[in-house]
């Protein structure tokens, strides 16, 4: 007689030993089974109502397709679900693009210090989730003399910034003008509008985060929960496409302030910015600042490789950076020789530190 | 062989036991000890509306300048009639005063002297009063290359010429010329409230609104807190939350914990 080892063959097993091994081998595999199944579904436990979309909701089409009614009615539903989860009345609208304008953004490696006001008056004006964290921009801490981000470190954490050593590089949403992004979204629900601008459509995003790993400057935030915003800390002044309430799911990232911006105003983080490293501006208009900082300026982007053609533009002045010329700490230094006390005697007129001076002697490359 | 099909039939029969038991179970333990989800997320940073405040840097001068005496404005000239300030830019065209005052000044420490040099111009330590002033602006270290010597609380350019507080940019421009062209096309400084003029307002901030003249380069900021997302790095998970994730940490060495159970 043949003992089969392997079960489901279709012919009779035969034999009550079998029969029992059968039993067991089944109630076995129910076990594991069931086991495998409540992991797979306890997630489920954790629905709320506020997970579970309406049936209007549900059937909403997407943004392009609305028509200016079913606009009114997605605001409405979006108002009432913002009213309910925030408790404040949402001033939300469906803002769209200006014409003949096309959005840049140009940042200053020169001036940039650091300090990650940006950042944060970012995450108050777009509703960001505070816990866990989103945050559209990171400033890297960069080694002086590389634009290798890979040396880069955007969990500094010093005193006081900026640091001799180190320039400081924020990155955000670069609003590719070929954004791989877009490409990569199996169902469209994120696009590039006239204006420069790529949005997402919140009601339309799958989750599936593609997008997320297509974009070479991680501009792309995912909501893994619900978002959690402290009571009182809500910006009522939403649009559709940029800053309304995201919800568990989905993907979202920096549209350059655009309920601000096509409306004439600055973006946030560049209103805080103490330093003024920020500009933005309508690309297409050749007296904007921007326009001037891409005639005149030394500009460029990051990775510039992966072809992308990015609308965020970094630049420099023509100078040393703060206490690094070497030309100002020489007069400095003879003016101390030849002056002795007329210079040291004033309050706070010390001259140059030892440090500073030594940081500046630095050639091209390595930093000590 | 008939006995096999009803041993098959048994055998399923037998199965269905554990299946149905399992799936009460499985009822029972969703219903009593829900696994719930729990993702080790930190508490969130709070930061100060006030550090987020979008305002000028500083508050430009008033016009004329004055200074803060024991919580009185007090008029420059108050004093400056009497204490002539004398010594200006080589060629600047004018003529240091004859009579040069040696003054004893209390400065709060005791009397210091002040020694006011016509031949070089030079500076000396500004008494008390000018104890909210800190010069270090480089080689600029002399009052008057800003300050008119004859009236301290107006300012003049280079060729003797007034000028008031509100074109300030127009002084420092007689130095500061790459910094004062980027400024005036925008792409040094800052400009608030709209990026055109035609739909909002727009406000370019003055060189005094961001710098402090006699101190002019930016002090260090304390930076505000860095990135703690899920993906942006390690989350500083409680205590609590650590134990839950490590049950087995817990078993093999129950005293690690200190005083917690
Ligand atoms: S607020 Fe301005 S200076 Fe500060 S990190 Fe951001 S860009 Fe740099
Ligand atoms: S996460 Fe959303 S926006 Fe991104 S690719 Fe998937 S569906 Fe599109």
């Amino acid at each position: 007689m043949t003992v089969r080892i392997y079960e489901g063959s279709g012919e009779p097993a035969g034999g009550g030993s079998m029969s029992r091994r059968s039993f067991l081998r089944t109630g076995t595999a129910a076990a594991g089974g069931i086991t495998a199944l409540a992991a797979a579904l306890s997630p489920l436990r954790e629905l709320t109502s506020d997970d579970i979309p309406s049936v209007e909701s549900f059937v909403q089409k997407h943004y392009k397709e609305m028509t200016p009614k079913d606009m009114e009615a997605a605001l409405a539903r979006i108002r009432a679900r913002v009213e309910k989860r925030c408790g404040v009345r949402p001033e939300i609208r469906d803002i769209r693009p200006l014409d003949g304008v096309e959005f840049v953004y140009a940042l200053n490696l020169s001036r940039c210090i650091g300090c990650r006001k940006c950042v944060h008056a970012c995450v108050a004006e777009n509703n960001q989730s505070r816990s866990p964290e989103i945050q559209y921009i990171r400033v890297i801490e960069m080694p002086r003399g590389t634009l290798d981000v890979e040396q880069g470190n955007h969990h500094y954490d010093r005193p006081k910034v900026p640091d001799e050593g180190h320039f400081y590089l924020p990155v955000q949403c670069h609003q590719c003008a070929n954004p791989p992004c877009v490409r990569v979204c199996p169902v469209e629900a994120t696009w590039q509008e006239p204006d420069g601008i790529t949005v997402i459509d919140y009601d339309w995003c799958i989750g599936c985060r593609y997008c997320e790993a297509a974009c070479p400057y991680w501009a792309r935030r995912f909501n893994f929960t619900q978002p959690r915003i402290p009571a009182g800390q809500i910006n009522p002044n939403m649009s559709y496409l940029s800053n309304r309430p995201r919800g568990k799911g989905v993907m979202e990232k920096c549209h350059y302030c655009l309920h601000r911006t096509r409306t004439g105003r600055m973006p946030a983080c560049l209103e805080v910015c103490p330093t003024g490293s920020r500009k933005f501006g309508n690309v297409l208009d050749p007296e904007s600042e921007v326009s001037y900082i891409l005639r005149t300026k030394r500009v460029f982007v990051l990775k510039e490789e992966a072809g992308t053609l990015p609308r965020f533009f970094y630049y420099f002045d023509e100078r040393y950076p703060r206490g690094l010329d070497p030309e100002a700490i020489e007069i400095e230094r003879r003016l101390r020789a030849e002056e002795g006390d007329a210079y040291g005697a004033l309050p706070g007129a010390d001259g140059p530190a030892p440090q500073r001076v030594a940081a500046a002697r630095w050639d091209g490359g390595s930093v000590a | 062989m008939a006995s096999a099909p009803a041993n098959r039939r048994m055998g399923g029969a037998l199965a269905g036991v554990p299946l149905a038991g399992g799936f009460v179970a499985l009822a029972a333990w969703m219903w009593l000890a829900p696994p719930g989800f729990d993702p080790q997320i930190a508490e969130p940073v709070m930061v100060e509306r006030s550090l987020l405040a979008v305002a000028p840097r500083r508050s430009a001068m008033t016009d004329p300048a004055s200074t803060d005496l024991g919580g009185f404005r007090q008029s420059c000239n108050g004093c400056h009639q009497i204490f002539t300030v004398t010594g200006s830019p080589p060629g600047a065209g004018t003529v240091p005063s004859p009579a040069l005052p040696t003054a004893e000044v209390d400065t709060g420490q005791g009397a210091a002297r002040q020694e006011w040099d016509s031949d070089t111009g030079r500076v000396p330590a500004p008494p008390a009063l000018h104890a909210g002033i800190a010069l270090r602006h480089g080689l600029n270290n002399r009052c008057t290359n800003c300050h008119d010597s004859k009236d301290l609380e107006r300012l003049r350019l280079h060729d003797g010429k007034p000028i008031p507080y509100s074109q300030v940019a127009m002084l420092c421009a007689q130095c500061h010329g790459t910094v004062y062209r980027d400024w005036e096309r925008g792409s040094h400084g800052k400009t608030l409230g709209a990026w055109s003029n035609d739909m909002a307002e727009k406000t370019r901030l003055r060189c005094s609104e961001c710098h402090d003249p006699h101190a002019p380069a930016y002090p260090k900021y304390t930076p505000l807190p860095g990135p703690n997302t899920l993906r942006m790095g390690r989350q500083e998970a409680t205590h609590a939350h650590d134990e839950k994730h490590r049950p087995l940490r817990r078993l093999l060495s129950p005293h690690e914990n200190g005083g917690h159970p």
